[in-house]
């Protein structure tokens, strides 16, 4: 277990691609943390850089205090689990998964205890005397998996483990990751594009996107706080509804008001205070699909008017998908909404779960300083 | 008029049977999902309606007409495949005008023009019209793959896996469109995935496949309720299904389910009584739902199951908490906020009328 | 993932290196072409002369005698009527091509797509027509060609000269056929085509980059054939591989008019082997972008 700090650190490609820029972290000793951004937006490449096997460009690394820019990977003590498995292909199951404490000299009874563990674990014990070729893609990935964790290290490092993994075994493999690491209590990373997946697991999430830090905070706050548009929109599925609109002042009171979806809604006082100063200037109202509800009839309190464009039973719960003057607003609902399409629609926002951006930074003006 | 009717159609490709014996209906304005996991048959069933696969045995009849010997272009079908197909040395421009330049269709330019823009509007592909295949996204491929199908006024949609490859933010979006498409144009379409969400979405009606057998046809909503067998149970459902395998005993004047190592007994829920009485069968297999799954951090009165907290994962909207009881894990689903340690006791209690029962030897469930 | 970047200081060592080899290669290709162009510009003393000249007042009439037919020496007995055989090459090879063409695109469509046993064995087949020397079985071949009075006739040529070009075409061409998605065939065939529409709409352009380089190359082969031409052939349909073979007789080389007859042969390829090089380049990268 370690505590892992970047300071500053950067990675520049052939002298032009940023990468990742000056970025600045601290993951706590024992933290399950995800790293999380769309493809292309530096998660990759700064856990590699943590391994190891990605030079740095600028900027420290420090792994329990320590400067490691210049040791090798090898010599940080961390393991990794990759995409695209990199498993040994002339190596048994077995030997792959025993290989990296070999190399270490660890007695041959342990290396036989921790491997028959880890295979438990994975499910892989009836595989253990295959070779690589030999495996479904899900078992390779198990076994990728069994390798990095199947020796102790300071950290672990998961790229994107579970992508190829079909749906099934993806979730009871996620299971286990998160009750391994939290008996172990090693620090782990887990880089993902998947915004579920990293909600389900991480301690703490950094959401990156364009080689910036987004946002770091626990799950629960990325998802009621996002600090601008993009962690808005990246996180949840169905993902949040935009407005825009202004603010209009009434006395004390503030409403918000769309133009073109036709609407006014009143501002709770918490979210007052912080917007007060924006009266009469264009801003994004966001909600979240979950805070509004939808009726087929018309309700006092209800905010906007609209049509059902379409409405799907998901089984558990149930999507509808609402035409507000040419934008489609999506609500969460139960499954046995009776709408159909065209049908009108009314919905009523919970004015409590608003979030107000300013449209020009982005940024969440419920939360900025 | 586009109605599609299989009559025990059979599929081999030499020693290999993708399709066994199948038959269904998909009426006519109707949206049939065709669900099952990679390999069960399901492209092959598409593929012999597009004329493009040819029938081992059995009938296909499309339009009221016997379809097995008719030439694709004489079925009036159109298709989306799962890899797009799109023609790399035309622009999308020209991939979506192809199907209206063929020879069975032969419109004039003028007419062709209105129609590629409009379809392309509808999709969002207004500026991407002179661009190559290759130079798309994802995203914009499957676009134009089903715009090259919409251009035309075919009697059945076909669509192959179009979501598959897609990120999930734009599959669900497009899902959600082509929902809206399908409702609007009302023209019987024929949609295979093995994304049950795409099948409770999408479907009028929904036919669970495995290894080329039909497992099971009927609504999403009974599908869902009501699975026909095991395989049905487990397929469908996010969290999936919790089963475990009990025996049927008689205790105090009533009927029990008692698992294996005899560490949790449920009541027997009141529809499968008298069945269960009748019959000599006393090994079950009985599934529920983790939404129906209620869990207690502290002992309450009365509870099914008790057990310690294996992990709990935390979703946007709720929380998925695995228990172990004895060898067994099973999934409550919970609030998202659940603040648990592992190894902690819990106790979960289980809504009767919703479990269902399933013979473990054929897989079947029992009425 | 890209290693960080090296910066390179001082002097290129490794260039500097690959230039000279690159360099004495290309002398060692280029001066015995330049060497005949010069001995073809040469009177019939300058030819002969030692030690060799290089500087020398250059002379037409090599090329004067090889169109015009007169013999520069009295006691010329070989003789050639090149003009006939620059034709006839161009019929034969570009005959051959053609066929090769349009059979072996057939062929490898068939052998790309379709499923039927044997079909491994009959690509294999065709491709061992490459492997065979010819001369082993010019005798035989002979003999059939002077019964079918094939002999010395266009058809005849061209004929056997698919054992050079066919293999290569099918070869190649069923390449590009198979790296065509099938899928995209059968949309074609969904959106209204019948399959000789979806096979010139769809398969032939983008097999076409292929196709054209590869009967380029095809053409070449043909044209520089000399045994076929030789033993399968006679003056009516010399080929110019033969004609200019012609110039070694019992008592005398006639060097100046063979390599006159030389340059002659080689520049028609030269411009193929320009105008494909563009297309080549296209051709053998299709596979990478596949739309």
């Amino acid at each position: 277990m370690a505590k892992i700090v970047l300071k500053d650190l950067w990675k520049v490609y052939g002298g032009e691609v940023e990468a990742v820029k000056g970025i600045n972290l601290t993951i706590e000793d024992g933290e399950f943390f995800c790293f999380l951004g769309p493809s292309g937006c530096g998660k990759t490449s700064t856990m590699r850089m943590i391994a190891g096997i990605e030079e740095i460009s600028a900027g420290q690394i420090y792994i329990d205090d320590v400067v490691v820019n210049k040791l090798p990977p090898a010599k940080r003590d961390i393991a990794m689990a990759f995409e695209t498995y990199a498993l040994y292909p002339p190596l048994t199951v077995w030997e792959n998964l025993a290989f990296p404490m070999q190399v270490r000299g660890m007695p041959r009874d342990q290396i036989e205890k921790e491997v028959q563990r880890v295979a438990r674990l994975l499910d892989l014990t009836d595989v253990l005397d295959r070779k690589p070729a030999h495996l479904s893609g899900g078992q390779q990935q198990r076994v990728s998996l069994g390798r990095a964790i199947a020796r102790p290290a300071k950290a672990y490092l998961f790229d994107e483990p579970l992508s190829h993994v079909d749906s099934k075994a993806r979730l009871r493999m996620r299971g286990e990751i998160k009750r391994l690491q939290e008996t172990l209590k090693t620090t782990c990373i887990y880089v993902t594009h998947d915004q579920l997946e990293a909600l389900a697991l991480g301690d703490r999430i950094m959401v990156m996107n364009f080689g910036e830090i987004q946002q770091v905070g626990t799950p629960e706050e990325i998802y009621n706080q996002p600090r601008n548009l993009f962690v808005a929109d990246f996180i949840g599925e169905p993902p949040f509804n935009f407005f825009d609109g202004v603010i209009l002042a009434d006395g004390e009171h503030l409403s918000f008001k769309s133009e073109e979806a036709g609407f006014s809604v009143p501002l709770p006082d918490h979210v007052r205070e912080k917007v007060a100063h924006k009266t009469g200037q264009p801003v994004k109202l966001g909600i979240r699909p979950m805070f509004i509800s939808p009726s087929l009839t018309e309700t006092p309190d209800s905010h906007i008017r609209g049509s059902v464009y379409v409405f799907e039973d998901l089984g558990e719960n149930g999507v509808l998908t609402a035409e507000v003057d040419g934008n489609l607003v999506r609500v969460m609902t139960d499954p046995y909404f009776a709408g159909k399409l065209d049908d009108p629609v009314w919905l009523t926002l919970n004015t409590d779960m608003v979030h107000i951006f300013d449209p020009e930074s982005g940024l969440n003006l419920l939360f900025a300083r | 008029m586009g109605e599609v009717v299989f009559k025990n159609v059979w599929k081999r490709y030499g020693h290999v049977e993708a399709v066994k014996d199948l038959s269904f209906v998909a009426r006519e304005g109707e949206c049939l999902v065709i669900l099952g996991p990679s390999g069960a048959g399901k492209t092959s069933t598409l593929k012999m309606i597009a004329g493009v696969e040819d029938i081992t045995a059995g009938e296909v009849y499309i339009d009221g007409k016997l379809a097995n010997y008719l030439t694709p272009r004489e079925r009036n079908t159109a298709m989306v495949f799962e890899s797009y197909a799109l023609y790399p040395h035309l622009s999308v421009y020209d991939n979506l005008a192809f199907p209206l330049r063929s020879p069975t269709y032969r419109l004039p330019e003028d007419q062709i023009r209105e129609r590629v823009t409009r379809v392309a509007g509808m999709l969002g592909m207004g500026s991407l019209l002179d661009r190559a295949p290759a130079q798309l996204s994802q995203g914009q491929k499957q676009r134009v793959g089903l715009g090259r199908a919409l251009v035309r006024e075919p009697s059945v949609f076909l669509f192959d896996e179009p979501l598959s490859h897609v990120d999930a933010k734009i599959r669900h979006r497009m899902r959600m469109e082509i929902k809206h498409i399908q409702q609007t144009i009302r023209t019987t379409t024929i949609y295979v995935t093995h994304d049950y969400m795409e099948a409770m979405s999408l479907g009028d009606q929904v036919i669970v496949i495995n290894e080329g057998v039909l497992q099971q046809m009927g609504p999403p909503r009974e599908v869902f309720d009501h699975p026909a067998s095991l395989f049905v149970a487990d397929l469908i459902g996010d969290p999936p299904m919790n089963f475990l395998d009990v025996d049927l005993v008689a205790q105090n004047g009533d009927l029990w389910f008692r698992t294996l190592d005899g560490a949790c007994e449920l009541p027997v829920p009141a529809e499968f009584k008298p069945k269960l009485q009748q019959g000599d069968k006393k090994r079950f297999r009985i599934g529920f739902r983790p939404m129906f799954v209620s869990h207690y951090l502290s002992q309450p009165e009365q509870s099914h199951i008790q057990g310690t907290v294996y992990v709990f994962e935390r979703f946007e909207t709720g929380g998925v908490l695995t228990v172990a009881a004895g060898q067994n894990r099973i999934l409550a689903s919970t609030e998202p906020n659940l603040k648990v340690q592992i190894d902690q006791p819990v106790w979960l209690s289980l809504d009767v009328d919703r479990i269902r029962v399933f013979d473990p030897e054929s897989g079947l469930a029992v009425k | 993932m890209n290693p960080a970047e090296s910066y390179r200081t001082g002097i290129p060592w490794g260039k500097i290196l690959s230039l000279i080899l690159l360099v004495i290669y290309l002398a060692f290709a280029l001066i015995p072409i330049l060497w005949m162009v010069g001995m073809s510009l040469k009177n019939p003393l300058d030819v002969m002369a030692i030690p060799p000249k290089v500087i020398f007042e250059p002379t037409l009439e090599n090329y004067a005698r090889l169109f015009l037919g007169t013999q520069y020496s009295q006691r010329e007995v070989a003789r050639t009527d090149f003009p006939r055989a620059l034709l006839n090459t161009f019929i034969i090879a570009g005959g051959a091509t053609l066929l090769s063409v349009i059979a072996g695109t057939l062929t490898a469509y068939a052998l790309a797509r379709l499923r039927f046993s044997g079909r491994e064995d009959i690509a294999f087949i065709i491709l061992t027509f490459r492997f065979a020397p010819e001369l082993t079985i010019i005798l035989p071949l002979y003999v059939v060609y002077r019964t079918l009075h094939l002999y010395n006739t266009y058809i005849g040529l061209i004929l056997i000269y698919q054992m050079i070009s066919l293999p290569l075409l099918v070869w190649v061409i069923r390449g590009y056929f198979e790296a065509i998605p099938y899928d995209s065939e059968q949309a074609a065939l969904v959106d209204g085509y019948s399959w000789w529409g979806a096979f010139r709409k769809i398969c032939l352009p983008l097999a076409a980059p292929g196709i054209a380089a590869t009967s380029v190359i095809a053409f070449i082969f043909c044209w520089n054939n000399f045994t076929f031409g030789l033993l399968l052939g006679a003056r009516e349909t010399q080929t110019l591989t033969v004609a200019t073979s012609g110039f070694i007789s019992y008592e005398q080389v006639l060097w100046g008019q063979m390599a006159a007859a030389s340059v002659v042969t080689i520049i028609p390829v030269l411009i193929f082997a320009f105008l494909v090089q563009r297309w080549l380049v296209r051709g053998l990268t299709f596979g990478a972008v596949k739309g």
